[in-house]
């Protein structure tokens, strides 16, 4: 089932057909997944409306700012007993589609080149990534989805998997690994599933972080050191997951992920100082400090290399490049052509 | 306490299968509780399945199966079923009856249904949620499946369920199993005719390989490839093919 809007995907088969400015590609796809995720999350929504679950108050609003979105020309903000009458209405003129957990191993997204499954997200997070974006896609039950979605292929009759359907499609920190493996630092949050615990800042799943800022801040309004304690607290729940395989994830993608991140972050130019502050928590690893004296954990962290060698590889290879003590990297500027599988 | 099968396991891992079938002879069959007999048909089945017929060793996977539903329901049917899977499939590579392959399919559909339910059950502590089991099952049977359905020649589907495989082994870096992942998409895209596409994983395999340093492995993969590539020259030196391997270094394996 497909969910991109036909003028969203328009843009995208237009700025594939022409490679040439990284910056106006990233955008158009960042535009047309967050349409994507917002009508899924609508659709899920209407799914709950009809089976009469209450809404609570930030959903109403997180849905209303939905619709404002996805048609501007409709919708028109009047208060919480509008965007009933407006969600209901368009659920009886199926507006939009109504989707259950279990549809959506059957979601495809439109992203450059191809449709690929909900479930994929790496192939999603990829392009975000090689085209230099803020953005990223977590869901916690991909695997379950990708599961069901194999069982459908092979005619199998799928037991009724509980499906873990929490996702975010939102603004991403600096850093996206640390040793333990993948970080989402979600800094801002464009599109939230329905099925968040709205008082749990961070979670850890296997070698993933992931972190909530916005819940951070609603917590912990007056306290800056929450974002590290919830970034510390969760890595080294995937340090005690990852570290005993010898950290698969991060020993082999520490470099090219730091590498992307510098070059992301230097989208816009930044002096040395400002660098090493926005990587503080890579060039000061406390964590690496921590577990200095763990000789099991030495072997691993041997293994990565330093914060300054990944820099300076970068600048000696002309991808970042310095002017009056400000750095910048030219992959991601606007008019540099990008390619993708 | 130790099992009475541990001697037969040990030499079961260390391919000492005649040894192995010498040991589970020797046990006497009749005092045994109904999951060790169920285990003991099991193991007696692979030593069978290097020693003797494929088909004695089906016989016993299948008493195991029997048994175990019968008066065991808390026993792991994942590798019987998996092994049911291999041995018919292997009956299939001999005789090319189409009737054995699709036997192969049904056990292999069985195991995976298993497989999916052992590997991927997310558990839930407090506030945490973590992945107890490794996926490597769950994994290792996409990709029998994958390959059987190249051998029905379903190769959109067989492609389908390798992409499945590929992100699960990504999602967890299981680089060990990502190179067989990649090979299998590459035979599978060369079959399709996306020849270039072929040669890409082939090349993304290589690169999984030397993640761990599985020399061997990337051995038999550059072997794949220049077989694939010398009937098919365009999986190397198209423009397509530079194009594609040129976006590698800037991918996550």
């Amino acid at each position: 089932m497909k969910v991109i809007n036909k003028a969203f995907e328009q843009e995208l088969i237009l700025t594939e057909s022409n490679r040439n400015d990284v910056k106006r590609a990233r955008e158009v796809l960042e535009k047309a997944l967050s349409q994507q995720f917002q009508t899924i999350l609508l659709a899920l929504y209407s799914s709950e409306i009809i089976k009469g679950r209450s809404l609570r108050n930030s959903e109403l609003q997180e849905i209303e700012g939905i619709c404002s979105v996805l048609f501007p020309e409709d919708y028109i903000s009047k208060g919480n007993e509008n965007i009933f009458e407006f969600v209901s209405n368009g659920i009886y003129t199926k507006k939009w589609p109504i989707l259950g957990l279990n549809d959506l191993k059957d979601i495809e997204i439109r992203i450059y080149n191809r449709y690929v499954f909900l479930w994929n997200v790496i192939d999603i997070n990829e392009q975000l990534a090689i085209l230099g974006s803020n953005y990223r896609f977590f869901l916690a039950g991909a695997m379950q989805i990708a599961s069901s979605y194999v069982k459908k292929i092979i005619n199998f009759e799928d037991q009724s998997t509980s499906i873990d359907a929490r996702f975010i499609f939102g603004e991403i920190g600096v850093s996206t690994i640390s040793v333990g493996g993948p970080v989402f630092d979600f800094e801002d949050e464009l599109v939230t599933s329905p099925f968040f615990n709205e008082n749990v800042p961070g979670f850890a799943i296997g070698d993933t972080a992931v972190i909530r800022r916005n819940v951070l801040r609603k917590l912990y309004p007056s306290n800056d050191s929450g974002m590290l304690s919830a970034y510390l607290h969760e890595v080294l729940h995937t340090i005690s997951y990852s570290f005993k395989n010898g950290a698969p994830f991060s020993t082999a993608n520490w470099n090219l992920y730091i590498k992307r991140d510098i070059c992301r972050f230097l989208k816009n130019p930044h002096s040395k100082k400002e660098i090493t502050d926005a990587f503080w928590l890579i060039i000061n690893n406390p964590i690496k400090s921590y577990f200095s004296t763990i000789d099991t954990a030495k072997e691993v962290l041997k293994k990565f290399d330093d914060f300054s060698s990944i820099f300076e590889a970068l600048l000696s290879e002309g991808t970042v490049a310095e002017n009056n003590g400000l750095y910048i990297c030219a992959t991601n500027q606007e008019g540099q052509p990008w390619d993708l599988l | 306490m130790e099992s009475i099968f541990y001697t037969a396991k040990n030499l079961l891992d260390s391919r000492m299968y005649s040894k192995a079938r010498e040991e589970l002879e020797k046990i006497n069959v009749v005092r045994l509780s109904f999951a060790e007999r169920a285990e003991y048909e099991f193991l007696m089945g692979v030593a069978l399945f290097e020693t003797a017929t494929i088909c004695e060793a089906i016989s016993r996977f299948k008493n195991c199966i029997r048994i175990a539903k019968e008066h065991c329901p808390e026993f792991n049917l994942f590798t019987p079923y998996y092994e049911l899977s291999i041995s018919y499939f292997s009956i299939y590579n001999e005789g090319q009856n189409p009737k054995d392959l699709e036997k192969s399919v049904d056990y292999c559909k069985l195991a995976l249904d298993v497989a999916v339910n052992n590997s991927l059950v997310q558990r839930t502590s407090g506030l945490m949620v973590y992945v107890e089991e490794s996926p490597e099952a769950f994994i290792n049977v996409l990709i029998h499946l994958g390959v059987l359905y190249q051998s029905k020649n379903k190769i959109e589907e067989s492609i389908q369920i390798l992409l499945v495989s590929k992100t699960i082994c990504q999602h967890f870096s299981r680089f060990d199993l990502l190179g067989q992942v990649y090979d299998e998409l590459g035979t599978s895209y060369a079959l399709s005719g996306q020849l270039e596409l072929a040669g890409y994983y082939f090349v993304k395999s290589v690169k999984a390989k030397e993640i761990i340093n599985n020399t061997r492995g990337i051995e038999i993969t550059i072997q794949k490839h220049i077989i694939f590539s010398l009937r098919n020259p365009q999986m190397m030196f198209s423009e397509e093919a530079s194009r594609l391997h040129s976006l590698i270094s800037e991918e996550r394996i």
